[in-house]
């Protein structure tokens, strides 16, 4: 398999006070490779959401390396990172997801615009992404009018329009009802498939879990089991 | 219990209560300041105009002040002097003849105020004796001798022991001219005074301008002068209609001078306030971000049974609290610099000049320390400062419970 | 991507409407409350000067050496100094009246006054001094005979003399007598110069110069420019071309330092209270942008997830309070404008304090005066509060590592 993501003996401690330090991730290492759906489980506090945030760029860890392809992420300063956020990955988080200020189709383009992709580029993709997610009537509408599945809709068009080679999930159905649950990770596979992006979801939600291909599960910051539901990676 | 409440509301928001509470006590003290020292300084410049030479209270012919004439004189000083010599407010009289004269040295004529006083009895009304800078004083036995401002002394080009001549008019309107002795030379500060005085004892000039029983003002000294605007009018009262006299406090005779000071006065709180409107501006905000900080918190304390009025009485308690940690320390740090500047009074010798051409003889002004103004001063910034609090404060209060808990 | 960073600004500031709209209008209204006090101040510092210099010392005047000092019928400049070319043809020079000045006593049948005496030509002085504007009573005109005389307002109402009326002059002349002569008061003006209201009587140059014993020459040559800014220039211009001795050329300013000193003290003054009150106003700036920051943080996170750059979010967030302070200064400036420019056309009326403001040698009716350095300084001000106003709320965001700016609250 082609590794994507090459994670190698990563800590991560957060000093909550001077003397006293919360480890929340011991000695992990993982690949990932192209293509790959891969679950991130286990119960609270186990390190999913650090582990994603360190995946993401988000954070920085105390010991250990993270590569995304050819680059390795755990060295770069936060002026590096950001082109990284901006270009290779995309996020959804558990709420809140969108820029409040911006409609849906501008929260749908902001990546792109940061980018400097053409006007036109943009709205091609917006109206190809709308329709895959079934959210063109959406889109002139601003956050706090949206429900929200309609919100992680708009926030997963959002995260892979421009494209990134990896898509983080974190708990992307924790505020959802199971009907908008499993459309959402129809979605998540669909994008998986067509596009080939990376999807890395974490969650302890048995519907996502059931979804995943590679299932990867983390207690007490360490991983516990690490293996291949299904061989079909596209 | 809501002033526990509060108080802990008001620890919890610790910024905004110590930009308020800031604000306030620095308004406050600039507030009490400036109104000390505008007040101080004013009363420093009047009282110095008032004392130089027009004094307290002025007695005149009906309508000489507003039309100065031999014929609105004061035709009977003796009736006059008994009078005022049978009141017990009164400390002293004395009386003075002022007319317009050209004085003439062998250089120069110039016209000025010739006016003729009572010596012993007018150093005690005014400071004519105490700006001696040369020479020597006048005495009520004085013949021919002359005390000259010092800017007329040195445009007529004389000093002391100089010799000039008058020509001028009498009461009668007859002509009066005689040689002159220069026995002193005084300053007060007030240019135009100095420019254009001078003084000779009475009793010689009495014959030569007919000057009888005659005078064109008396001045009377009160025992107390802060109720001189009372013994004006108790005068206004007493004194016989037939004698035809007109009785004038300071404050009617100075009347430029006072208007001034309120001009002043109105421009430097005019100044002020667009300062006080930015603050006030300032409390409105900090205010605004408080209450909406908690808005989700009025909104359990509705949800669990406090009324509106009692969530306005929590807030209003903390606007007060804050108002007041400003408003009183503002006040007395104020207080302490107007007390500080009423011992030691600004020096503006470097604007002498500029007071001097508003004909104003002061180098120093002090401020005045006066409790009720900074009493005042404290109560109008904790109104406006209140003021400032009640729009957000009634705009939370009135939002109803469920609309509040959405809120975050 | 400057097209995004205005569109989130503006959106962000129409999304907290209430606030937004607090805090332009405290920057509007300190402004206005600036600018009106500032165009007050000013047009009453400049009217004051506007008066001395036409109604007394030019922008430029020339006397003999000494005579300030020693104010003699010896120290005159001559009559030919006024065909000097430089002061006949040269172009900066907008008006010039000469004057012929000498002190007397001013009597009538009940009250005598002291006064300065100005033997002027009347049609010069008429345009130089703008003699026709200050006219209180009567008219400017001296008489077919010449002894027509113009007084001062103050002096008029001290000698409580009305139009038509005879007084009587007397001065001594240069020859050291006494001499008299009668006049007939023609008009009454009200120069707003303080010690010219009280104690001046115009008269014509050659009944002056024949009553006092004087053949020719003057005490004072004034000259008003045409561009006042050109004085110091011009003051050079004549110490060079004239080089001579004898005459002594000075400046308004250095004949009246305290009105310059007074001009002075107005900006300073000026500049304290833009300083005290913008202070106060970043304050409220800095109020407002630190909680819309703070409140921001999870957005700000998740803009920075998707890539956005620090950089950016500092872009937007100054344009958010540049923009408050701009929205402040154009609400300000549009009706300080509005307001000064009433003033100006119409004048702040305080006849009410008419004795009060006399006092001070000011006009009852105060102008006000417009420059554009009030608008200058305030915006640099509005935008410098504005900046200030963010800087400890952006650093508060760069000090955050992004995880903890997204999980914040």
């Amino acid at each position: 398999m082609d590794a994507f993501i090459e994670i190698a003996h990563l800590h991560k401690t957060f000093e909550t006070s001077r003397e006293v330090s919360t480890p929340a991730l011991i000695d992990v290492s993982l690949t990932i490779p192209h293509g790959d759906f891969a679950v991130i489980s286990g119960p609270s506090g186990s390190g999913k959401t650090t582990l994603l945030n360190l995946l993401g760029a988000l954070d920085s860890p105390s010991k250990g390396t993270i590569s995304l392809g050819q680059t390795m992420i755990s060295k770069l300063k936060e002026a590096e990172l950001s082109p990284i956020r901006r270009d290779r990955i995309g996020f959804v988080f558990q709420t809140h997801n969108l820029i409040p200020v911006l409609s849906a189709r501008q929260n749908i383009c902001y990546v792109m615009r940061l980018q400097g992709r053409s006007q036109q580029e943009q709205e091609s993709r917006v109206a190809e992404l709308a329709g895959k997610l079934d959210i063109e009537q959406l889109l002139d509408k601003h956050p706090d009018q949206l429900s929200g599945g309609q919100q992680q809709r708009v926030a997963v068009a959002r995260a892979v329009a421009s494209r990134p080679q990896l898509l983080l999930a974190d708990e992307p159905t924790a505020s959802l009802d199971s009907t908008n649950a499993e459309r959402l990770l129809d979605l998540l596979e669909q994008l998986n498939h067509d596009e080939g992006v990376t999807v890395l979801i974490s969650s302890h939600d048995s519907l996502v879990i059931n979804r995943a291909r590679h299932s990867i599960v983390l207690r007490d910051g360490r991983v516990v089991a690490d293996h291949y539901e299904r061989n079909d990676i596209p | 219990m809501f002033l526990d409440l509060a108080w802990k509301n008001i620890c919890s928001q610790r910024r905004r209560s110590l930009v308020t509470v800031l604000l306030l006590l620095f308004a406050t003290a600039i507030l009490v300041f400036s109104g000390a020292f505008m007040e101080g300084s004013h009363r420093q410049m009047i009282r110095s105009a008032v004392e130089i030479y027009p004094s307290y209270l002025q007695i005149t012919g009906n309508g000489y002040r507003d039309e100065p004439g031999v014929d609105r004189l004061v035709f009977d000083l003796a009736a006059l002097n008994n009078v005022l010599n049978a009141q017990s407010e009164v400390a002293l009289a004395t009386s003075r003849y002022e007319s317009f004269a050209l004085l003439v040295s062998d250089h120069q004529a110039l016209g000025a105020l010739l006016a003729a006083v009572e010596p012993d009895k007018e150093a005690q009304v005014s400071r004519l004796k105490q700006s001696l800078i040369r020479g020597e004083y006048l005495s009520n036995n004085d013949q021919n001798q002359v005390y000259l401002g010092r800017e007329l002394a040195q445009r007529l080009k004389v000093d002391v022991g100089s010799n000039l001549a008058f020509v001028g008019s009498g009461a009668d309107s007859s002509f009066a001219a005689d040689r002159l002795h220069v026995k002193g030379i005084f300053q007060t500060g007030l240019f135009d005074f100095d420019n254009s005085s001078a003084f000779v004892n009475r009793t010689y000039i009495e014959p030569l301008m007919a000057l009888d029983n005659t005078a064109s003002h008396v001045i009377v000294l009160p025992h107390n002068p802060d109720q001189v605007q009372d013994l004006a009018r108790l005068l206004s009262q007493r004194l016989p209609p037939e004698l035809g006299l007109e009785v004038r406090s300071w404050q009617e005779t100075m009347s430029g001078l006072v208007e001034a000071m309120t001009v002043d006065s109105i421009f430097g709180y005019l100044t002020l306030s667009v300062l006080f409107l930015v603050i006030l501006f300032v409390i409105t905000i900090y205010t605004l971000l408080a209450i909406m900080a908690r808005t989700r918190e009025i909104g359990i304390l509705r949800a669990i049974g406090s009324s509106q009025r009692q969530i306005f009485t929590l807030l209003l308690l903390e606007g007060l609290i804050l108002t007041l940690a400003g408003v009183i320390p503002g006040g007395m740090l104020g207080g302490a610099f107007a007390w500080y500047f009423q011992e030691n009074p600004f020096s503006f010798s470097a604007w002498e000049e500029q007071f001097k051409q508003y004909n104003l003889a002061v180098s120093t002004l002090p401020a005045l320390f006066s409790l009720t103004q900074i009493l005042r001063d404290m109560i109008i910034m904790t109104l406006a400062a209140l003021m400032a609090m009640l729009v957000p404060l009634l705009r939370v209060t009135r939002l109803r419970p469920t609309e509040a808990m959405r809120h975050v | 991507m400057y097209k995004l960073i205005w569109h989130m600004a503006w959106n962000a500031l129409g999304r907290r409407r209430g606030r937004s709209l607090l805090v332009t209008l405290m920057i509007g209204a300190s402004l206005w409350g600036l600018l009106f006090m500032e165009g007050i101040y000013d047009g009453m510092t400049e009217q004051m000067i506007d008066n001395t210099v036409k109604s007394d010392s030019g922008n430029l005047s020339l006397f003999a050496q000494g005579y300030r000092l020693d104010p003699s019928l010896d120290r005159l400049l001559p009559d030919s100094l006024l065909n000097q070319q430089i002061l006949r043809t040269n172009p900066l020079i907008k008006s010039r009246s000469i004057r012929f000045s000498h002190t007397g006593l001013l009597a009538t049948a009940h009250a005598a006054r002291q006064v300065q005496i100005q033997g002027v030509p009347l049609e010069e002085e008429i345009v130089h001094a703008g003699l026709s504007d200050k006219l209180a009573q009567g008219r400017l005109h001296f008489g077919s005979d010449g002894n027509g005389a113009i007084l001062g307002h103050g002096l008029a109402g001290k000698l409580r003399v009305s139009i038509g009326q005879k007084i009587i002059l007397s001065a001594q002349d240069r020859q050291q007598n006494i001499n008299s002569l009668v006049l007939k008061v023609n008009g009454i003006i009200r120069s707003g110069n303080q010690p010219i209201d009280d104690k001046i009587l115009y008269m014509d140059i050659e009944q002056c110069r024949e009553f006092l014993g004087v053949s020719q020459g003057f005490s004072q040559l004034s000259l008003i420019l045409h561009n006042p800014d050109n004085t110091a220039l011009l003051q050079e211009q004549l110490l060079r071309e004239l080089d001579d001795s004898a005459i002594e050329i000075l400046r308004w300013d250095q004949l009246y330092p305290a009105l310059l000193q007074g001009r002075q003290v107005m900006k300073t003054f000026n500049l304290i209270c833009n300083l005290l009150v913008f202070c106060v106003a970043g304050l409220g700036v800095w109020g407002v942008m630190t909680v819309s920051v703070l409140e921001r943080l999870r957005e700000f996170g998740i803009m920075i997830a998707v890539g956005t750059s620090f950089q950016q979010i500092r872009a937007q967030v100054l344009l958010e309070s540049t923009l408050l302070g701009l929205g402040g200064f154009i609400l300000g400036a549009g009706s300080g404008v509005a307001t000064l420019l009433w003033f100006v056309e119409h004048g702040l009326n305080l006849e009410v304090f008419q004795e009060g403001l006399q006092a001070f040698g000011m006009d009852t009716i105060i102008y006000a005066i417009i420059r554009p350095d009030y608008f200058t300084t305030a915006l640099i001000a509005i935008l410098l509060a504005c900046t200030a106003s963010v800087i400890l709320p952006l650093r508060r965001l760069k000090q955050a590592r992004p995880v903890t700016i997204l999980n914040s609250q």
